[in-house]
């Protein structure tokens, strides 16, 4: 019991002390590639938007960030793809202007497909939600820009085995 | 100037969801020619051969009865089995001179007798060889065999009974192989009503209608409701979200060039410059010595490993990491060079799980599979198979 009350309190505690760190800003723009093999790819490039809130954790090296965006992919032969992340996650800053995060979350996949048999015309739509990781280097250009590199792993529970889809995305951002 | 940063910022965002909405899909256009599509509910009979319940049943008792082989310890099934997608499971099948079945078949002396030269092709669905990417077939003239040596299913099916490694072995030569078998069958009650039934005269047994009731019942081999059959005809849930991604890879990479139409085959043959099977002492040259072979179908591929014409490739996996290397340059045949390789060869894919998913679409496992208890040689069913 005693345990838990201590554990309350700590939580309650940094709490306070998170609550008193002002929150940041930030909108990232993103060029996504889908960084499977070409050979066997169903996607080439994207583009998204993310909305970022960030805080720093006691020192202004670490920061706690989370981010909802939206991301699409272009088509490449049959496929295309609306993409909605929701990522959390921890920056620690190294030096001045070189960042380093690690990032949890889930993207919620709406595929198109269609295939134009002379035929037949097979139109269909997957949904899924996917979880994600992410790690992520960025650069800071003077105080508001940024230029992120951000890895995204997804993965998709099928049919007994694990598939990785697996992004890459390159972004620009601004703080606001 | 805020107020311009912040209106700059959501112009924009505008422009970027008004760029990415135009970027509408149009889909992946199948050329006519190249198109895949389900298996026809029904088999077309040739004229000459229509199916009666009779001639089925005396083809299924010839098929499984190792009274046509020299030795009389080979059939038809011996090395095309039910229970190994009626293929025989080895990268070259044993016929004479074997015993077992399935991995388990090995020579009762080895050396004796050579393996036979080319993978054992699956049955299921032979009763389409032939057909085109519109699903156009005639089965008087469907393609045999890996180098198209013979037409129709009545033809094909008296070749391997004169085959030495096959089924004839050293008790008859190849003139005379059939005639031999036919006197044997002649010698048995039960063939000599039974062909006297189906195709009347008292003189019935002969090496056409031989071919007529083996064929027949070979065109009762058919597995045409697959996910991908079922896909095809409209249930959108037949397959799933794997296969189904599989399928656009399958075509987006070219694979459906030779692998075209409902059986997955052009019915074409192709120099691919597969390795040769050393088990073999010889390098197989294939059609007119060309080291061609015939495209064969995907139709059932889970259950007929292993693949290619001489059996090198143990899985699918194998198979895909094998276009890749030719795809890569590599010369895999010391006989074949790459400039000798088939221009339509260009597969792109890498190993792709989603792809051996949409080629597990393509197996319908509820084809027939029962063996009769008795042949009417009273021979052991299927041959030499224990």
């Amino acid at each position: 019991m005693k345990k838990h009350v201590f554990i309350c309190l700590l939580v309650v505690a940094s709490q306070s002390a998170l609550a008193q760190q002002p929150l940041r800003y930030t909108i990232w723009a993103d060029g996504v590639l889908n960084a499977q093999l070409p050979k066997s790819n169903l996607y080439g490039l994207g583009a998204g938007l993310r909305a970022e809130v960030s805080m720093s954790l006691r020192s202004t090296k670490n920061a706690f960030f989370t981010q909802v965006g939206y991301t699409r992919f272009f088509e490449k032969e049959a496929f295309t793809a609306n993409i909605g992340l929701l990522n959390v996650g921890y920056r620690y800053q190294v030096g001045r202007a070189f960042s380093a995060s690690l990032g949890v979350g889930a993207q919620y996949w709406r595929e198109r497909m269609r295939v134009r048999f002379p035929d037949y015309v097979i139109d269909e739509t997957f949904t899924n939600i996917l979880p994600s990781a992410t790690v992520g280097l960025g650069w800071r250009i003077k105080t508001r820009y940024h230029i992120g590199l951000e890895n995204r792993v997804l993965f998709k529970p099928e049919n007994g085995r694990l598939s990785i889809r697996d992004n890459v995305a390159l972004s620009l951002g601004y703080t606001l | 100037m805020t107020t311009l940063k912040t209106f700059s910022l959501f112009a924009s965002i505008l422009v970027f969801g008004t760029t990415v909405y135009s970027c509408q899909s149009n889909g992946l256009e199948v050329n006519p020619d190249e198109s895949i599509g389900a298996l026809p509910q029904a088999v077309i009979d040739p004229a000459d051969n229509p199916r009666t319940p009779e001639k089925v049943a005396l083809g299924k008792a010839l098929f499984y009865d190792p009274i046509l082989s020299g030795d009389k310890d080979v059939s038809c099934a011996t090395c095309h089995h039910p229970d190994f997608g009626y293929g025989d499971g080895l990268d070259l099948p044993i016929g004479v001179g074997g015993e077992g079945l399935g991995k388990s078949r090995r020579f009762r002396s080895p050396g004796a007798v050579p393996f036979t030269k080319r993978n054992t092709p699956t049955l299921l669905n032979v009763a389409f060889n032939g057909m085109n990417a519109h699903g156009q077939y005639n089965p008087a003239t469907a393609p045999m065999f890996y180098d198209l040596r013979t037409q129709s299913l009545e033809a094909q099916s008296l070749l391997p009974i004169a085959a030495f490694e096959e089924m004839r072995g050293h008790v008859f030569t190849e003139a005379n192989a059939i005639d031999s078998v036919l006197a044997r069958l002649r010698a048995i009650a039960t063939y000599r009503e039974s062909f006297r039934t189906v195709f009347g005269g008292n003189n019935a047994i002969t090496a056409q209608n031989l071919g007529k009731a083996i064929a027949a019942f070979e065109r009762t081999l058919v597995a045409n409701n697959a996910p991908f059959d079922r896909y095809r005809r409209g249930d959108a849930s037949a397959m799933t979200e794997a296969q189904k991604r599989g399928m656009v890879l399958f075509i987006q990479n070219g694979c459906n060039t030779c692998h075209s139409g409902p059986m997955f085959s052009d019915y074409k043959a192709h120099v691919l410059g597969v390795a040769d099977n050393e088990k073999l002492g010889f390098s197989d040259k294939g059609k007119d010595n060309t080291y061609a072979f015939r495209t064969p179908t995907l139709r059932n591929i889970a259950l007929t490993a292993p693949y290619m014409h001489n059996g090198k490739q143990q899985s699918l996996a194998d198979v895909l990491t094998f276009y890749d290397r030719v795809r890569d340059g590599e010369q895999l045949n010391a006989n074949v060079s790459v400039s000798q390789l088939d221009s339509l060869l260009r597969p792109r894919v890498t190993l792709s799980n989603d792809l051996i998913e949409f080629m597990h679409a393509l197996t319908d496992n509820s084809f027939d599979k029962s063996i009769p208890g008795q042949v009417p040689s009273g021979l052991p069913v299927g041959g030499r198979v224990q």
